[in-house]
């Protein structure tokens, strides 16, 4: 097997990321974050990208991280704050740290976060989904969501859990395509996120929440996690083995008690992969699915710091927003809507 | 010298950063005319004062704005460590150290707020050391 020429099938998924998304243009200093758990061909597959782009390459491996969002290297988060554009093929997401934050924050540098990114991944029909068609979906879904004052979510599982819309937590969760100055993008083989920060008191989000897959854990759980929230803070976790895992962090982690977001896949081509990875990157861009983060939301649009930011998923959530569904059992109804029909009859593509 | 106490006020600071060294530099002109907002500062013990950029102008004045686009609230020493190139003034945010409200005080506000300053306080910082 001609595993090199693997690299062929990756560059159009690589072509959309670095060309498309991330807008990495000639003259500009990229940065890709890398260590020994992840995929050599991928980070060959983007540095060559961005070199063909006519940008300045350089390339920090480092030890995988412990946990997702533990800190990089002091050399790394120093090296981050003067780059243009910043990669991140890692096992462990840094992409929520003090590190890329103020890379962003203070220095513009735009964050492409792909952590636990496959080979398989990158080849996929999500990877290669027109980003212009992700955006017009975006658009539909701010149409409703963005205006609204009211969420309830429901599942089959269980689920009911509502809150408040408070609108300057609500930025939505995506970049500008191709991203501007201070942006960040997680591309987990595909784009395409749509969301919020409950933003603890002022969201009020109460209720109960059962997760079908959880953050660190492979696969789909044998018995849902349990959340109760009360007033923006998880109170209570119960379920499988895994509980008492969230149960340490939610009990002893500084704000990791914290409801931090609640996010939808807006990418009609996302799969929902829970046992290849333990991020679920490409499931949570899955059209309609919904995952749900506690611990850190300030970094990227909430009000709550934490050293933790670990996120849990539903597979078929139904969402009303001041009492219109725009998510039923698992189908985000805007993928319906006229617009973003002709535009992927203007791709040619079709779900 | 050690043991000197700072003297300047928080107000003077700010037109040093802001005015001297962010509209000072021309490698910030493209940068600060990008967007018009009314920063409000609320330093503990001080004076208050406003920080407008306007059409690529930048202006420190003393008052108090109704309705400020951002608004920041922190103590004197925090402010110090920031404006003097210290201290971070996003890790200052990130720790509860200042705050930052107002109406454009989202993601995307509270980012460039960061860099202004940041931007700002670099400027300074080259003109005092070259």
């Amino acid at each position: 097997m001609l595993k090199g020429l693997e690299i062929a099938d990756i560059m159009e998924g690589v072509h959309n990321c670095v060309v498309n998304c991330a807008g990495v243009k000639r003259g500009e200093h990229v940065l890709i974050v890398t260590d020994s758990m992840s995929e050599e061909r991928i980070v060959i597959a983007i540095a060559s990208m961005c070199r063909a782009q006519g940008a300045e390459v350089s390339t920090f491996v480092m030890k995988p991280r412990d946990w997702p969002m533990q800190e990089p290297p002091e050399t790394l988060a120093h090296a981050m704050r003067y780059a243009d554009v910043i990669f991140s093929p890692v096992y462990y997401s840094i992409s929520h740290t003090r590190a890329s934050t103020i890379a962003r924050l203070e220095y513009g540098t735009r964050v492409i976060n792909l952590p636990t990114l496959s080979m398989d991944s990158l080849k996929s029909e999500a990877s290669r989904f027109p980003a212009a068609i992700i955006a017009k979906i975006y658009e539909k879904v701010h149409e409703i969501w963005g205006r609204a004052k009211k969420v309830h979510i429901t599942a089959e599982n269980g689920t009911d859990v509502s809150g408040n819309i408070v609108s300057k937590f609500n930025v939505g969760g995506m970049p500008h395509l191709p991203m501007q100055e201070g942006e960040y993008l997680a591309f987990g083989g595909a784009m395409g996120i749509y969301g919020m920060w409950p933003g603890g008191d002022e969201g009020g989000a109460n209720g109960v929440m059962y997760f079908d897959a959880a953050h660190m854990f492979l696969g789909q759980l044998e018995v849902p996690l349990k959340y109760v929230i009360k007033n923006g803070k998880v109170i209570e976790v119960d379920g499988g083995k895994e509980a008492d895992h969230f149960r340490n962090i939610v009990e002893n982690v500084p704000n990791g008690d914290h409801l931090a977001e609640w996010m939808i896949g807006l990418n009609p081509k996302a799969r929902v992969i829970l046992d290849e990875d333990v991020s679920h990157i490409e499931a949570h861009r899955h059209a309609g699915a919904l995952h749900t983060a506690i611990g850190n939301s300030k970094t990227l649009g909430g009000n709550v710091y934490a050293n933790v930011h670990l996120d849990n998923y539903i597979i078929e959530p139904t969402m009303t927003f001041d009492g219109t569904v725009l998510v039923d059992k698992g189908k985000l109804l805007v993928l319906d809507d006229p617009e973003v029909q002709d535009m992927a009859n203007e791709y040619g593509v079709s779900w | 010298m050690v043991g000197k106490k700072e003297s300047t006020t928080s107000y003077n600071l700010a037109y040093e950063v802001f005015v001297q060294g962010l509209a000072g530099e021309p490698e910030n002109k493209d940068f600060v005319s990008r967007h018009n907002r009314a920063i409000q500062f609320n330093i503990e013990g001080e004076e208050s004062f406003i920080v407008d950029v306007q059409d690529g102008n930048v202006d420190v004045r003393k008052g108090v704005l109704d309705d400020p686009d951002l608004a920041v609230v922190a103590n004197p020493d925090v402010f110090r460590q920031v404006f003097r190139g210290r201290s971070s003034p996003c890790e200052a945010w990130m720790d509860d150290q200042w705050w930052v409200g107002g109406a454009f005080s989202d993601y995307v506000g509270t980012s460039w707020l960061m860099r202004l300053i940041k931007r700002g306080v670099s400027s300074r910082m080259k003109q005092v050391f070259q």
